[in-house]
């Protein structure tokens, strides 16, 4: 299990411990999410990457406890600043956690705002709401989370409906609502993915700016290698609910230790034009999973033992940790 | 490359848009696509990138016929296709076809995937009744897929698949110039390499044309042979792909290759080299004026032309 370290350690902000994720179906459980345990520390950004359906979306609702009710957890989501479990929280409790303690931005900024208040109202509800201040004190710090957020004249654009600002300004306004109460952990889900490279690679300049003077933690998850690469500190990649590797950002992209690492990695187009090296077939549905290794109907590296139990997540060295049995082949 | 045949033209293609704005309905012009001229050839990838709204996509939709251009015209192998005759018309849509972004909304939920590929074949009678199972399932595997299939319907198949069945759609007709607009986009990383294995391969196999239009430079570095960058309907470079990566000329071309992430420079921080975004409005100067890190006086009242600059074009004045 990765990093099983005593929850008390004074670096670690959030951790999570064997946490699994069913979706009710007609007459079983699928298992979405299956022993995932990872630790997020103060201050850190932390990179969740994955293909569609592995399972890294899920993950970051069921920190904040959004998931539909037809989708149960089990394990421990253990929050140490407030020294509890998210997962048995009171409803109460939550309401205290959400947005002010852990917040969340999406990537569909237009579905997250509500079009029928003005964006300066979104904001103040969320300040009035958890810090108490007064209207004029709550208008007050809008503006100046709009100006954190680099919105162009925040004193005028703070009185505008979502629909009059782009894509990149919602999102924006999306980032200086979930700082508002100064969260120790933002969970950030494809925040740039529906935006243009060079608005994105604004807006991860300024959440890594805000990150760093706030001194908070991002849970960033993204399908996006690249993305990861350039903003977070650690990262751990997902495969059918798992986590198939986890390293210090330097570590994995220099010396990736999981065939499904290195078939993302080979997927992207280099400057050489030579012939890529696709990962064959598709992601397994959650019910038709391969026995042992769930990675083994895809993967190039494997032996006859892979068929049988499915490997743990095991540090290889440094930090560094692989699902994989052959993990120790692939260190340079 | 002018050896070869050339495809497709566009002389002085322009496209405006009317859209009302505001409460009151003041009307406003887009100029989606400006004033553009380009040559694709036999055999080329010819990729347009820019970010959304710049026109990359109207621009295709001209050259497949699916909107009429305000002013300009276009050229299919040297016949202006505005005056085509309803014979012509056909074959030019069958020489010239299209992959969408969206493999979801470009199949028929309700048809099998035989039909679909069948239909084509059936309008432009390019099988006989007895030949089209055989042709069929010849074009299946050709995009690796396997030919028991084709009596499944759509939801049957992953994104990647349905990609591959919307090209096998379009491959049916044997076209000449395929125009693949953001044919990558909606699929998982491990399944774009796939798909675009693929493309490259028939490419070579076919002799086949693109009109690629995509955001992802690394994507378009890796398939194009030639690239135009498009900033609120114009374009502002075009150049050979490798010439247009190893040495961008234009800012806004520097401006994009720079902010795309990328693994290998994942240590340098990204500075973004821009605020705010284009506008579509400006119609005087260059369009990038109002972004541009290097503007000068001029750059506000004059438009620069898109100029030859050795065997590329640039339109700014600081070249």
């Amino acid at each position: 299990m990765a990093e099983k370290n005593s929850p008390s350690s004074d670096e670690h902000l959030l951790t999570i411990e064997d946490l699994n994720i069913y979706l009710k179906g007609k007459s079983s459980f699928l298992n979405i999410v299956e022993g995932l345990s990872l630790n997020i520390n103060y201050s850190e950004v932390f990179g969740l990457v994955g293909e569609s359906g592995c399972g890294k979306s899920l993950t970051a609702l069921s920190i904040l406890r959004l998931l539909p009710p037809n989708i149960t957890t089990e394990g421990s989501i253990y929050f140490h600043p407030l020294k509890k479990n998210i997962l048995s929280l009171s409803d109460d409790e939550l309401l205290d956690l959400r947005g002010k303690e852990i917040s969340m931005i999406f990537q569909e900024p237009m579905t997250s705002l509500n079009p029928v208040f003005t964006i300066g109202y979104q904001i103040e509800e969320v300040l009035r709401l958890h810090e108490g201040l007064s209207k004029k004190q709550a208008h007050q710090r809008a503006v100046e989370l709009l100006e954190a957020v680099k919105i162009p004249m925040a004193g005028k654009r703070i009185n505008d409906y979502p629909h009059q600002l782009s894509g990149g300004m919602r999102q924006r306004v999306m980032i200086a609502m979930a700082i508002a109460c100064r969260p120790k952990l933002l969970i950030a889900d494809e925040p740039t993915t529906a935006l243009d490279v060079t608005v994105q690679a604004e807006i991860l300049q300024m959440l890594l700016e805000i990150q760093k003077s706030h001194r908070m933690s991002v849970l960033l998850i993204t399908h996006d290698l690249a993305v990861v690469a350039q903003t977070a500190h650690r990262i751990a990649v997902m495969y059918a609910g798992r986590i198939v590797e986890l390293a210090r950002k330097d570590e994995l992209f220099k010396n990736p230790r999981h065939p499904y690492t290195l078939g993302l990695l080979n997927s992207i187009p280099k400057e050489t034009s030579k012939k890529l090296e696709p990962i064959p077939g598709v992601v397994p549905s959650p019910g038709e999973l391969p026995e042992g290794c769930k990675f083994v109907t895809r993967c190039k590296y494997r032996i006859k033992d892979c068929h049988k139990k499915e490997p743990q997540l095991i540090d290889t060295g440094d930090n560094h940790y692989s699902r994989c049995l052959r993990a120790n082949e692939f260190i340079n | 490359m002018n050896s070869s045949i050339e495809l497709i033209k566009t002389e002085n293609l322009t496209k405006h848009f009317t859209v009302k704005k505001g409460l009151f309905g003041e009307k406003a012009l887009i100029r989606a696509v400006e004033d553009v001229n380009i040559q694709i050839y036999e055999n080329m990838v010819f990729s347009v990138v820019g970010e959304s709204g710049s026109g990359k996509s109207t621009l295709s939709r001209l050259i497949l016929k699916l909107l009429e251009p305000t002013s300009g015209r276009i050229y299919f192998k040297g016949s202006d296709i505005s005056e085509l005759d309803k014979e012509g018309l056909k074959s030019f849509r069958r020489a010239v076809q299209v992959v969408f972004q969206d493999p979801f909304a470009s199949l028929n939920p309700r048809q099998s995937i035989f039909s679909q590929i069948a239909e084509p074949l059936k309008i432009h009678k390019l099988a006989s009744k007895k030949e089209l199972k055989d042709r069929v399932a010849q074009l299946l595997e050709s995009v690796g897929l396997k030919p028991e299939h084709m009596y499944r319907y759509p939801h049957e198949f992953s994104g990647g698949q349905r990609q591959r069945i919307c090209i096998a759609r379009a491959l049916s007709v044997m076209p000449e110039l395929i125009v693949a607009d953001e044919p990558l986009s909606s699929l998982d990383v491990s399944i774009q390499a796939q798909i675009l294995n693929l493309l490259t391969e028939l490419k070579e196999k076919r002799n086949l044309s693109f009109l690629f239009i995509s955001h992802d430079l690394n994507v378009v570095r890796y398939f194009s042979d030639y690239v135009a960058v498009m900033y609120a309907g114009c374009i502002v470079e075009e150049a050979s792909a490798k010439a247009l990566f190893e040495n961008p000329l234009h800012p806004y071309t520097r401006v994009l290759i720079e902010s795309a992430p990328s693994i290998e420079k994942m240590n340098t921080p990204r500075r973004p080299l821009t605020q705010g975004q284009q506008d579509g409005d400006a119609n005087q100067g260059c369009p990038f004026y109002t972004r541009c890190p290097e503007a000068l006086g001029i750059c506000k009242d004059e438009r620069p032309e898109l100029l030859n600059k050795g065997n590329r074009k640039v339109a700014c004045f600081r070249v």
